[in-house]
């Protein structure tokens, strides 16, 4: 079974060493949206108002990240980084709020969030508004699947057509969805 | 024998036949898979802490001891947290997939080697060997097959 999670769901969950301690906590999600990838997380320290940490995690570093953690193994060194120079350019970094627009010249709508699969740390997703969705009816989201060689990011997030036709409405059945989206794209290119 | 069942025993020295305080708080020894100590509270001997090697026998009313002496300082390295003392006992359970089980009911040892048995959390048991660390925040143990 794939574990996915949002993006955001991942923010304020806590960094434990598999003997038990809490090092940190999460305070945001790196991503090389060009590849995919999670790259890793910056810190917060762990407490209350938890001040921004020097120290990164990276994904290397990661044994595994669940619903209610995230694990390290005990011997981490954390180190203090940038990730911003790990990211290249436009392919780098925010997608949120980035529009999404398929490779056939339809808006989809607006990336709300990323959605991960906590297996391996790709990218399979991104939540997003419908741009047929009026304004009034918040709280409604979709979940788009994405090829697993990622999508195009620039100006605006290129997605193949087909996609929307994999687009689901919750992120129970939204792993099923990827999965026979990208069979379907396996099975194509044969 | 669980931990909670050692916890409150008195710690009897057979030699004196006195009483020579209760067991108040025990550390594991993680990596060793076994108990290493106990903490003696309102102890008369030299100090608080009493080695899971220095116990004569466990018995289901009393812990014994063969002299008083047994019972000295907590040593100033402990291969692990209080069980009690540190929260772990009805703290929380985390897999090491980062997903949180339940909290920490007892811990199950052997009663003639101190060695662990099984980890309990509420109605389910898990083996020994799945415990993978004790610490400030969570217990860990490896994620059970049954998600």
């Amino acid at each position: 079974m794939k574990g996915l999670l949002r993006g955001t769901d991942l923010v304020g969950l806590p960094v434990v060493t598999l003997t038990g301690d809490d090092v940190a906590e999460v305070r945001d999600v790196v991503f090389d949206a060009g590849h995919g990838q999670i790259v890793g997380f910056t810190l917060n320290k762990r407490s209350r108002l938890g001040r921004r940490l020097k120290e990164v995690l990276t994904r290397e570093q990661i044994s595994a990240v669940g619903p209610d953690a995230v694990m390290i193994p005990a011997d981490v060194q954390l180190e203090a980084a940038d990730f911003v120079e790990q990211t290249d350019g436009d392919s780098g970094g925010d997608v949120i709020a980035d529009r999404v627009i398929t490779d056939t010249g339809v808006v989809v709508g607006t990336v709300t969030d990323v959605v991960i699969d906590t297996g391996d740390g790709s990218i399979v997703g991104y939540e997003v508004v419908p741009a047929d969705e009026p304004d009034q009816r918040k709280g409604r989201r979709s979940y788009l699947p994405l090829p697993e060689t990622g999508a195009v990011s620039g100006e605006a997030l290129i997605v193949p057509a087909a996609a929307v036709d994999y687009v689901s409405n919750d992120l129970a059945g939204f792993a099923e969805a990827v999965d026979s989206y990208r069979d379907a794209l396996r099975g194509g290119s044969r | 024998m669980n931990v909670s069942e050692l916890l409150g025993k008195p710690v009897l020295d057979l030699s004196t036949a006195t009483t020579v305080g209760r067991i108040d708080d025990v550390v594991l020894d993680v990596p060793g898979r076994r108990l290493h100590g106990l903490r003696v509270g309102k102890s008369t001997g030299a100090g608080e802490w009493l080695a899971w090697d220095d116990i004569k026998a466990v018995g289901s009313d009393a812990v014994t001891i063969d002299a008083v002496d047994r019972v000295g300082a907590i040593p100033a390295e402990l291969p692990g947290c209080w069980l009690r003392g540190d929260k772990a006992l009805g703290g929380r359970v985390l897999s090491d997939g980062g997903r949180e089980l339940g909290s920490l009911t007892d811990i199950d040892l052997d009663a003639e080697s101190g060695a662990l048995q099984s980890v309990v959390l509420g109605d389910r048991r898990l083996e020994a060997d799945s415990l993978q660390g004790i610490g400030t925040y969570a217990t860990v143990v490896r994620d059970p097959a049954d998600r």
